[in-house]
């Protein structure tokens, strides 16, 4: 004999019972249970120190300490040097952060994203140990983020209440919109400084004609930044009689319906020039014997102007 | 001092909340006992819900004299009383709860004892 038969808990700290359980435990509501399977339901636990879940390889680890509270995600994979970890902090009084940190799968130690809120007492310019970091404070006056910084479906609002209003500075690198800009108050620019347009584009040239060449300017088209379009330079060849297109530039550029010019060329000759809804430069009605022909000063509307 | 067999038997009737204690213990100076194996029993059928039986050994039915426990409250033997040794005013305690109301139950010590 090792005690009673039917022992609450048996010798050897080992439950021979089923399950032990507290006066009027009814499961999810009251009470306390412990199972020999390993199961177990209580009402509040309180753990000192660390909580873990999960097999020896995959498993969450939930701690308190001085640093702040964080738990952390090891995903058992091979190359896994570090864990995932949300971590809670007051670095400083009145501040708090929430860090958000993916595991090290092998490809370098990834960047965290921290959220931080609260007053910074003794600077009002974001100074941030960490690249990916958004401050919600109203004392700051700048953000620096020194890595590629990226919302994808979202959107970003900004408000500002002062008289300095809201400065981006896009470094060397610029401040890059690959969609519609909206300004509904306009857009003031500083004495000399203008909108600038996109670069040059190469035409595609009809049969027989090219560029005049002789440091003359080879014939361009430009997109302008008021949605307008045009071309710039000399081009020569044959045929030059009606209905010859000389040229030809994307569709996009194109006016939403011709239009007709007028070209200087060889000798006061002139020429008009049908830029047409296809993208296409086509001579009409040209002087007999040109050899060239003008294209500055033309432009047009685009289509969707 | 003579050694000699210990049989000692204690009963009593639960309450109408199925609780009762019942205990036993040497009854003379200079008597020792040194119990090996306490019999609890309680008569009529099982309790429905959970009832236990809680044995200690030593001045009280407290924690610190605590040796085993059973939910078998109607029938069950432990020898985790032996060790102890009880002198007058020392008892073994059986403590039943959750049994039947007003049922009898009775603590049966064995083992030895010394006496003068």
């Amino acid at each position: 004999m090792s005690g009673f038969n039917n022992p609450v808990v048996g010798g050897n700290d080992t439950l021979v019972r089923e399950a032990i359980q507290s006066d009027g435990f009814q499961s999810g509501v009251s009470g306390w249970r412990i199972e020999r399977s390993g199961d177990a339901e209580f009402n509040d636990v309180v753990v000192r120190g660390t909580v873990r879940t999960g097999d020896s390889g995959q498993y969450i680890l939930i701690e308190s300490g001085p640093d702040g509270n964080r738990i952390q995600f090891f995903s058992g994979a091979v190359q896994e040097v570090a864990p995932g970890v949300v971590e809670v902090d007051q670095p400083v009084s009145g501040q708090s952060t929430l860090t958000v940190a993916a595991p090290d799968l092998g490809y370098g130690n990834p960047p965290a994203l921290t959220l931080t809120s609260g007053p910074l007492v003794s600077d009002n310019n974001a100074d941030l140990s960490s690249p990916y970091s958004i401050t919600m404070n109203a004392e700051i006056l700048s953000l620096a983020f020194s890595q590629l910084f990226d919302l994808i479906s979202a959107r970003i609002n900004l408000t500002a209440t002062g008289a300095n209003g809201i400065n981006l500075d896009g470094g060397p690198g610029g401040i890059n919109a690959s969609s519609l800009i909206t300004a509904s108050g306009g857009i003031l620019l500083p004495v000399g400084e203008y909108i600038k347009r996109g670069g040059l584009g190469t035409p595609t040239f009809g049969t027989g004609w090219s560029a005049f060449g002789g440091g003359f300017q080879a014939p361009r088209y430009i997109e302008y930044p008021d949605h307008t379009a045009g071309l710039i330079g000399v081009a020569t060849g044959t045929p030059a009689t009606g209905g010859t297109t000389i040229l030809s530039f994307p569709a996009g550029l194109a006016p939403a319906a011709s239009h007709t010019f007028d070209a200087p060329c060889n000798n006061g000759k002139h020429t008009q020039l049908l830029v047409t809804s296809a993208g296409n430069v086509v001579l009409q009605n040209p002087d007999t014997g040109i050899t060239w022909v003008s294209l500055g000063n033309i432009s047009w509307p685009m289509v969707g102007f | 001092m003579t050694q000699v067999q210990l049989r000692a038997v204690g009963s009593g009737t639960l309450d109408g909340s199925g609780s009762g204690t019942v205990r036993v213990g040497p009854l003379g100076h200079g008597v020792t006992w040194l119990p090996k194996v306490a019999s609890i029993r309680m008569a009529g059928d099982p309790p429905p819900t959970a009832a236990t039986c809680y044995v200690y050994a030593g001045v009280m039915a407290t924690d610190a004299y605590f040796c085993d426990a059973t939910y078998d409250v109607n029938n069950d033997s432990t020898d985790r009383v032996s060790g102890s040794e009880l002198r007058l005013g020392q008892y073994v305690f059986a403590v039943w709860s959750g049994g039947t109301p007003g049922a009898d139950v009775t603590l049966i010590v064995t083992g030895d004892q010394e006496v003068p």
